[in-house]
């Protein structure tokens, strides 16, 4: 139907008053940049794979988050283009209506590459992706919330000898490395989250209790927490293992339990420990805190009511998205200095979250493209400039989205949500 | 110092004209393209320290420059008339207003986006600069026409929408470079008219 010349002004009236009043209302992120970024090489999942790994890619990845702190960091490079998929398997993951999407993201042991699903755990081969063993069927915990970027299954835990451990419903278990045959398995405690493990003792935070088991299953301590606890692995180092609960972050002994310091804050993403601090994104920003003592060291915000989410933690910087009200989000660098952070450059990711860094990149995944044709996408961007030399996209099904990848020196183990694991390698 | 004053007043509009068409030169020509990201800290001399410093400040320096220079003119031929003073007028301060709430909000909030009330209120000036320069540049140029001085008269008025002319019909990088080119013409009318131009007889309503 043709529009009127009268149509045209009201709808143009009704699309400024939109836009006024969501200006007004300060929801935009404060990132400058504008438009999703545009890789150099983008790599499909389904690209042909080109053949196990030549030996086994250095570096481990022990824990969704990358290690007992949650920085998200691996000590080796990020791959560079050209990226190539070395090898790819597809997981038997339960579906619904033929359809699985409840694959967790994948941790990396000595030799073997470990997924979870909502009913077990399954072994695979690092250099050649061959699915080695499955555990027995295990109650696996669940995320608390839907989210894009989000798995729906928690990922399993590798200890410091290899062992698999993994939070269940009930509970939970350890597996042998070799077989995925469970060591032990201890309960009485709800939805417990991925354990971080300190060189003697496990710290399971679950639904409403945190415990600490000696390496054996043998409970050492238990504390009593608020319900609707976070089910992200605490961060941890020798000394102090912190958790983020219902009312803001505590910080416990991890051999006794004892609390040694707590913070009532509106924590938006789990804290990561680095070189004696413990920083965390709270609704207005970053704040960062002496990890022995909890008194703040610095504080970062951008402008009010912008939440600061996914944190990446690495030697020289903090990454971070910021979160505004009713808008894209954007990714942030800040460059870490003994009185706090400065921006170095940002990039608007639309919902995406930042996973992952080393010193040369942070991996972040997000949406690339524009409406019907984007795809969900694994995206590099280079620490100094945010340029992103590579990305590997997924599709637009569910099944096909990717979760946050295992990174080791050179090389990826990614997952996506319908169980297929990929190992991938850089420079040709 | 009238002398001295034109000679300022020349050299300011010449070079604003440089300055101007410099900064309006397209990105890609000095490697300027679209990144990933925002870099807070260029490096400087990079593309974009150049196309987030540089220019800007050239841009800004380019149209004091003209502004001298059409400060000057207007102090020359201050007696021949109140269309010229009023025009003459309401174009110099519509070009200072348009400047400031053009760059105004990025200089006083460096690195962070602008706040919505500076923005509004860059908007705001540059609205009202618009204005007044859209009725002042006609009726000055009305009044040089007026006054016998055809070519630049209408060059006054004719040469800036020229330029948008040629940058919307012709293909880039040519029409990018035409539009560019038309602050060099202006600029170039300016200070030749400062420098070879006699002044306007005064008009019997001058005080």
């Amino acid at each position: 139907m043709p529009r009127t010349r009268r149509d045209l002004l009201l709808s143009g009236a009704a699309l400024l008053s939109t836009g006024a009043l969501t200006a007004l209302a300060g929801c935009s992120s404060t990132c400058p940049d504008s438009g999703r970024p545009t890789a150099e090489q983008t790599l499909p999942i389904d690209a042909p794979a080109t053949g196990q790994f030549a030996q086994r890619p250095a570096g481990a990845w022990p824990a969704e988050l990358g290690d007992r702190a949650n920085t998200g960091t691996a000590s080796g490079t990020a791959p560079s283009p050209p990226l190539s998929v070395r090898w790819r398997t597809a997981l038997p993951i339960p579906t619904e209506d033929g359809v699985g999407t409840t694959a967790s993201a994948p941790v990396v042991g000595p030799e073997r590459a470990f997924v979870a699903d909502p009913h077990r755990v399954h072994g695979l081969s690092l250099l050649t992706g061959d699915r080695e063993w499955k555990s027995d069927s295990l109650p696996v915990t669940q995320t608390e919330r839907y989210a894009r970027h989000r798995p729906e299954t928690i990922a399993p835990r590798v200890g410091p000898t290899g062992r698999v451990f993994v939070g269940l419903t009930d509970g939970l278990a350890a597996l042998d490395r070799a077989d995925g045959s469970v060591r032990w398995r201890v309960g009485g405690q709800r939805d417990v989250a991925p354990p971080t493990v300190t060189s003697d003792t496990i710290v399971a935070q679950g639904d409403g209790s945190v415990r600490g088991y000696a390496l054996d299953g043998t409970r050492c301590w238990e504390r009593d927490l608020s319900r609707r606890t976070s089910r992200r692995q605490p961060a941890a180092t020798a000394d102090v293992v912190v958790l983020q609960t219902e009312t803001g972050l505590q910080a416990l002994d991890p051999a006794t339990g004892d609390r040694l310091w707590a913070l009532e804050r509106q924590v938006e993403s789990g804290p990561a420990i680095r070189d004696g601090t413990c920083v965390f994104g709270t609704a207005d920003g970053l704040e960062a805190v002496d990890v022995g003592t909890g008194r703040e060291r610095y504080a970062y915000s951008r402008r009010e009511y912008m939440a600061f989410q996914s944190l990446v933690v690495t030697p020289d910087s903090v990454y971070v998205v910021e979160q505004p009200p009713e808008a894209g989000a954007a990714a942030f660098a800040l460059s870490r200095h003994p009185d706090g952070v400065d921006p170095r450059w940002c990039s608007m990711i639309g919902d995406g979250v930042l996973t992952a860094g080393t010193a040369d990149q942070v991996l972040g995944l997000l949406d690339l493209g524009e409406g019907p044709g984007s795809s969900h996408s694994l995206v590099g961007f280079t620490a100094d400039r945010g340029e992103v030399p590579w990305a590997i996209t997924g599709g637009a099904r569910s099944d096909t989205w990717l979760n946050p990848p295992a990174v080791l020196d050179g090389a990826l183990v990614v997952t996506t949500r319908g169980g297929t694991v990929l190992g991938i390698s850089g420079g040709g | 110092m009238d002398e001295r004053a034109q000679l300022a007043g020349a050299v300011g509009a010449a070079l604003g004209g440089v300055g101007l068409f410099l900064s309006a030169l397209p990105p890609g020509w000095y490697g300027a393209t679209p990144g990933d990201s925002y870099v807070f800290e260029p490096s400087p001399f990079s593309p974009p320290w150049i196309d987030r410093v540089l220019l800007p400040a050239l841009a800004v320096l380019g149209t004091l420059g003209l502004l001298v220079g059409l400060g000057a003119l207007l102090h020359r031929d201050w007696p021949a008339g109140k269309l010229l003073r009023w025009s003459g007028g309401a174009t110099l301060l519509g070009g200072a207003s348009l400047t400031v709430g053009l760059y105004g909000p990025e200089l006083v909030t460096p690195e962070t986006t602008v706040a919505l009330t500076t923005a509004l209120a860059g908007l705001a000036i540059a609205l009202w600069g618009l204005l007044l320069s859209l009725l002042g540049v006609p009726l000055l140029a009305f009044a040089y026409l007026r006054a016998g001085k055809r070519r630049f008269g209408w060059g006054l008025v004719a040469v800036v929408p020229a330029g948008l002319l040629f940058a919307w019909a012709f293909p880039d990088p040519v029409g990018e470079l035409l539009g560019a080119l038309a602050w060099v013409v202006l600029g170039g009318l300016l200070a030749w008219e400062l420098w070879v131009g006699l002044p306007l007889q005064p008009a019997t309503d001058a005080p």
